[in-house]
């Protein structure tokens, strides 16, 4: 018999992105597709994407969450909120403001029974601790490529830190070999030449950055079409090492299984999934992976529900041969 | 993203004067405050539409396209569609028009320098959609 998982699997309802804002999925829709794939499946939501209180949590999601999470059987995982410090026009949230703000989604998260927050980077978030341990909810960032795992400096602030309700949340677009197969062909189907293309995958196998990708790029052509390829090529594709996750394993309560397209093969062309799943194996990862689909960022007519079922069978499969 | 679908309605309605109103969506994944909405212009046939004169309706209230900027405590549910009324110089004939929206959103999260104390800027998301509509 196979060694049973010590992580769990589950979805971000943002991988449903396309089917949520054509309307032909509900909140509903999407966690009943999720719970088609067997029982136990975790389910992270964008808060506004989800909830008309945002910010805070309004009655009305509150009671519509709980009655699908229990209705289909789902365990909720994360939360995923935002510090959202632009929001006020010509200038920064102050620190105060910023605070109020993620103690409203520390709450939500609290009263919605999820054991995870997730921001982005943002400058109060470490100093939430003592309302993390009281929320009994952690609070974490998303280390989102071209950020990466060994190096990002908040990732190093939250290791000194050493506080259990604090850490982070890779997000596996950070564990690239490559930018993917369906972010090429998108951008080959409006027109950008085969040579840019090359030259895109050549200097980011270099590790090379946006600007120094950019000013190669430009000496071939450029137009608004390329410049989005290029700012898409390390934005959305990281060079951090799978295995830079297995020392800081204990700042980790849940992964964002990022990725773009699993083939008939079940092959992620730029996500290093074997790899991924080897380091949590190693480094005794217990939380949960989101499974988070993101090629409808470049093609609105994949399955969504099939992709992700497809990518928890290579997350398995990985598993037994690691 | 979603820029095509920008433009929600299938026909434009005439509404009095020479006002004309269709409803329109967030080009984006999750809700955002109003006050993110940098710019909203109109074209009808090829006519800009001044910004005084483009209107959005929210929660039945009318907010000029220049005055978003300041609703920083109003959100646009991701969800939602929202009426935007333009007042044009003529009443549109009957029969089809092309209507052009670009939108400039402020993405209020996304930090140029990913966290890390330095320069900051701010991340601009610009959609375009153009369609025929119906009088």
């Amino acid at each position: 018999m196979s060694e049973k998982m010590p992580f769990g699997l589950g979805a971000t309802l943002y991988s449903f992105n396309i089917d949520y804002y054509t309307y032909r999925r509900t909140m509903e829709d999407c966690m009943a597709a999720l719970a088609s794939l067997g029982p136990g499946q975790g389910v992270e939501v964008v808060a506004p994407m989800m909830d008309r209180g945002y910010p805070s949590v309004s009655p009305e999601f509150e009671a519509r969450l709980k009655n699908a999470l229990e209705k289909y059987e789902l365990v909720p995982t994360c939360y995923s909120g935002y510090a959202d410090p632009q929001r006020i026009t010509g200038r920064y949230t102050t620190y105060e403001e910023q605070k109020e703000y993620l103690l409203l989604q520390l709450n939500a998260a609290k009263t919605l029974g999820f054991p995870v927050l997730r921001v982005q980077p943002c400058r109060t978030l470490l100093d939430l601790a003592p309302y993390a341990e009281k929320a009994g909810v952690k609070i974490t960032y998303e280390i989102h490529a071209p950020m990466r795992v060994e190096d990002h400096p908040l990732a190093q602030q939250i290791i000194e830190l050493d506080n259990p309700w604090v850490g982070f949340v890779p997000d596996c677009g950070t564990f690239c070999r490559a930018p993917s197969d369906v972010y090429f062909k998108r951008f080959a189907d409006q027109g950008v030449p085969q040579e840019i293309a090359d030259c895109i995958r050549a200097l980011w196998a270099k590790g090379c950055t946006q600007d120094e990708i950019r000013a190669e790029v430009k000496k071939l052509a450029y137009n608004d079409v390329i410049a989005l390829m290029v700012t898409e090529s390390t934005e959305y594709f990281g060079h951090s090492d799978p295995a830079a996750m297995i020392p800081v394993m204990k700042f980790i309560p849940h992964i964002h299984g990022k990725f773009f397209y699993v083939d008939d093969a079940g092959t992620e062309s730029a996500v290093r999934l074997p790899e991924v799943v080897a380091a949590l194996k190693q480094g005794g990862f217990t939380g949960y992976i989101s499974s988070e689909y993101e090629g409808h960022h470049w093609y609105a007519d994949t399955d969504a529900l099939d992709q992700i079922r497809r990518h928890q069978a290579v997350i398995r499969r990985c598993f037994a041969e690691a | 993203m979603f820029d095509e679908l920008m433009i929600h309605s299938e026909r434009l309605t005439a509404k009095s004067g020479t006002d004309v109103a269709l409803d329109i969506r967030l080009p984006w994944y999750r809700s955002l405050p109003l006050s993110c909405v940098e710019r909203l212009e109109f074209t009808v046939d090829g006519a800009a539409v001044p910004p005084e004169k483009t209107v959005l309706l929210s929660d039945g209230v009318p907010y000029p396209a220049e005055k978003l900027r300041e609703l920083s405590e109003t959100q646009w549910f991701v969800l939602d569609t929202k009426q935007a009324v333009l007042t044009l110089d003529a009443p549109l004939t009957p029969g089809t028009h092309e209507v052009a929206l670009a939108m400039q959103l402020r993405v209020p999260y996304r930090d140029t320098n990913y966290g890390v104390p330095g320069i900051e800027e701010t991340y601009i998301q610009f959609a375009s959609c153009r369609r025929m509509l119906t009088v």
